[in-house]
């Protein structure tokens, strides 16, 4: 797949990373929930689903508590800025495994600014943290969250860092003098 | 007839017992703990926004930093999940070393669990005798890599380098002294009074709470849940090796440290069968020279380190540069089940649930 | 030591005597429990069996600043940490000496991001940079023994009298 000189892998079509995988999860999901599921691609073996906005704390608790699924842990939960992005500008992804099945699945969910995503905190409390990081770096804001405030930068501090438009040095005013 | 009042008070972030930079907001009631609010970030140094600008080699570096106590492990998460996203495969021998470095790293990363969880206890001798073991384990890695702390030893694609002359024999020479030395540690604490009265009884937290708060790693399997990375998604060569995964029973701090005392021992059993069986030939598999990945790829490479699981998601833009990496730390989350882990309990047992559950600062805040 | 600081000429009398507060200010100096990050395992390794900090009288770590007169700033200072830091330098007695461990303490490190201090000196002066990422414990015992040689030349009793 490789180029070895220039070592540029372009996705081909029919890419063998980029092939379906049959994953129980995906079709319960369709079948019960089938209107938030806007599209399902996989790579390296895992699916990757975009649900609807909105739907996606009802998404990930049928995940969480379908017999055939029993999804009953949230890995991780991020957020990352597409500022050309198609579907929207800010992208939140969750991982979740079934430690009773064996399921592996990513659920991802689009928004722009300001228009908040619905949060899972009440499905997996371990979300709230990650949430709130997500908040604090990117800038997605969650409704119905808990405590929706900055978790690793100062409380005053201004931006999120996590943005493209963010420089990595900091902006003026990010660094304090104390001498 | 006499008023009382709830107390409020600040732990750390500067403070012996905290492991790190860690601040807690304390709500007490005389000395019981009526809440307790977890304050991070004094050590977030930004390295997810850093590594959107480096390339995927020049990131390895920068993982050691992350869990410095852990750091093979956490390279070892980063490169598995690059070489997931790019379906790399690396040889045999590679696979074997890696699992051995992952199981010396774990046995000195519970090495100095043990050590600064008793010395926040009171037991200081264990932290003297431990750091003891700990330093043989180091001297292993800097015969194999050159680093005592922050390793940088794994490369996408393979390792860096091949076992030096004498390195199998002088592990296997650690290793027949080891189950002396932890008999003597479990000698002087696993039955003892005191240790059992502040552990005992101590953070009891059932298995179905446990994961829902992401509990992962010793701290979870505690509480009955044999949820380990090694045997639910095996990667390298551990579906090839036997051992067990020790579960407690009662999910509190005693519990927990069995768990480790005894993981210790089984990382013991992989690394002398991983020598035995350690296959010849390459190190290293042909990679490119730049590593891109195509835009759109995302991988999530899941791995169970010390702490508990320890996972990288990354996803591409057909440049030689991440468009996101994510680092998820096992730390972060067993850190936010502290306050539902410390209801009820005084001020002392937040010291021990603190050394419990196993945290770096450097993984929580990144 | 605040009342005889100064008093006396520079003479004979003063060296010697200067040089006896000073060799018991070096040999039993307390450092404060100022580990923030990688470089902190490696200070805890100093002060262990192997490396035994203690053998250079200084193996008392102290958990409150009040009690040290050392501040070993092991690891990286973040923005959020800063004032804290600050405020604990504050919080040492005089005489008190700073050892900058490690390369995020000295100039911000591998890290030169919105978050990390370029640098703890742009918050306290510092005596000592000991460089490393993280340096080994052998370099800190170093450290420590060229403030120790540093100590060695101050003077107390003596009144400045131009280079001290």
């Amino acid at each position: 797949m490789a180029d070895e000189k220039t070592g540029t892998p372009e996705e081909q079509p029919g890419d063998p990373r980029a092939a379906e995988v049959p994953s129980a999860p995906v079709d319960r999901l369709r079948a019960a929930m089938g209107e938030s599921v806007e599209e399902v691609r996989y790579w390296a073996g895992v699916p990757i689903v975009r649900v609807r906005r909105d739907d996606v704390a009802r998404v990930l608790e049928f995940l969480r508590d379908d017999p055939d699924c029993r999804m009953n842990h949230l890995s991780t939960l991020f957020a990352t800025h597409w500022p050309e992005g198609e579907h929207g500008t800010l992208e939140v992804t969750y991982c979740l495994y079934s430690t009773v099945h064996g399921h592996l699945l990513t659920v991802k969910a689009w928004t722009r600014d300001e228009e908040p995503v619905p949060s899972v905190a009440e499905v997996f409390p371990v979300a709230d943290w990650n949430e709130r990081e997500a908040y604090d770096l990117v800038g997605v804001r969650f409704s119905g969250h808990p405590d929706l405030a900055r978790i690793l930068l100062p409380d005053d501090w201004e931006g999120h860092p996590l943005r493209k438009d963010y420089p990595l040095e900091g902006k003026p005013g990010d660094h304090k003098s104390y001498r | 007839m006499f008023r009382t009042q709830e107390l409020e008070i600040n732990m750390g972030p500067q403070h012996p017992a905290t492991h790190g930079v860690l601040r807690l907001l304390l709500k007490l009631d005389g000395e019981t703990i009526v809440g307790m609010k977890p304050i991070i970030g004094y050590l977030h140094r930004g390295v997810e926004k850093l590594a959107e600008t480096r390339t995927y080699p020049q990131i390895i570096p920068y993982t050691d930093r992350l869990d410095y106590v852990a750091s093979f492990a956490e390279n070892h998460s980063y490169v598995g999940a690059v070489e997931r996203l790019l379906g790399i495969d690396p040889p045999p021998r590679a696979k074997y070393l890696r699992v051995i470095l992952a199981e010396f790293q774990r046995i000195a990363s519970h090495l100095l669990w043990l050590a600064t969880h008793a010395l926040d206890i009171g037991a200081m001798t264990i932290f003297l005798y431990a750091f003891r073991e700990r330093e043989k384990i180091l001297d292993l890695f800097e015969a194999y890599c050159g680093a005592r702390l922050t390793y940088n030893a794994v490369r996408i694609g393979g390792m860096p380098f091949d076992l030096p002359d004498g390195w199998a024999d002088a592990a296997k020479r650690m290793l027949d002294e080891f189950p002396v030395r932890l008999q003597q540690y479990e000698t002087l604490l696993t039955n003892n009074r005191i240790w059992r009265k502040r552990t005992e009884g101590i953070g009891v937290i059932d298995a179905d709470t446990a994961i829902s708060w992401g509990l992962t790693g010793p701290s979870l399997r505690g509480s009955g849940i044999d949820y380990d990375v090694r045997k639910h998604l095996p990667y390298e060569v551990y579906d090839e090796l036997d051992f067990d995964v020790p579960v407690g029973e009662r999910g509190d701090t005693y519990d927990r440290y069995l768990v480790r005392m005894e993981e210790m021992r089984q990382s013991r059993r992989i690394i002398l069968q991983a020598l035995a069986n350690l296959p010849d030939g390459d190190v290293m598999t042909k990679v490119p020279k730049r590593i891109k990945a195509p835009a759109g790829a995302e991988a999530y490479f899941m791995t169970e380190s010390p702490r508990g699981e320890m996972s990288v998601y990354l996803q591409a833009d057909g440049s030689d540069r991440p468009y996101r990496v994510r680092f998820r730390s096992p730390s972060f989350n067993n850190l936010q089940a502290l306050p539902v882990l410390s209801k009820g309990h005084m001020v002392a047992d937040v010291i021990a649930l603190i050394g419990t559950i196993d945290i770096v600062l450097g993984c929580v805040d990144r | 030591m605040g009342l005889i600081e100064g008093k006396l000429p520079d003479g004979i009398l003063t060296t010697t005597v200067d040089s006896v507060f000073a060799w018991a200010r070096k040999s039993a100096l307390w450092p404060m429990t100022f580990g923030l990050a990688c470089c902190a395992i490696e200070m805890m390794a100093a002060g262990a069996s192997r490396f035994d900090l203690d053998r250079f009288g200084a193996g008392i770590f102290r958990a409150t600043p009040r009690q040290s007169d050392l501040m070993i700033v092991a690891g990286t200072v973040t923005e959020k940490m800063a004032p804290l830091v600050r405020r604990l330098y504050e919080q040492m007695p005089e005489p008190k000496w700073v050892i900058a461990m490690g390369i995020c303490a000295t100039s911000g490190g591998p890290f030169p991001t919105y978050s990390t201090v370029q640098g703890v000196d742009r918050i306290i002066p510092v005596d000592v940079y000991v460089p490393g990422c993280p340096p080994r414990p052998e370099a800190l015992i170093y450290a420590l023994m060229r403030l120790q040689e540093k100590i060695q030349q101050t003077r107390t009793l003596a009144r400045p009298s131009g280079a001290a």
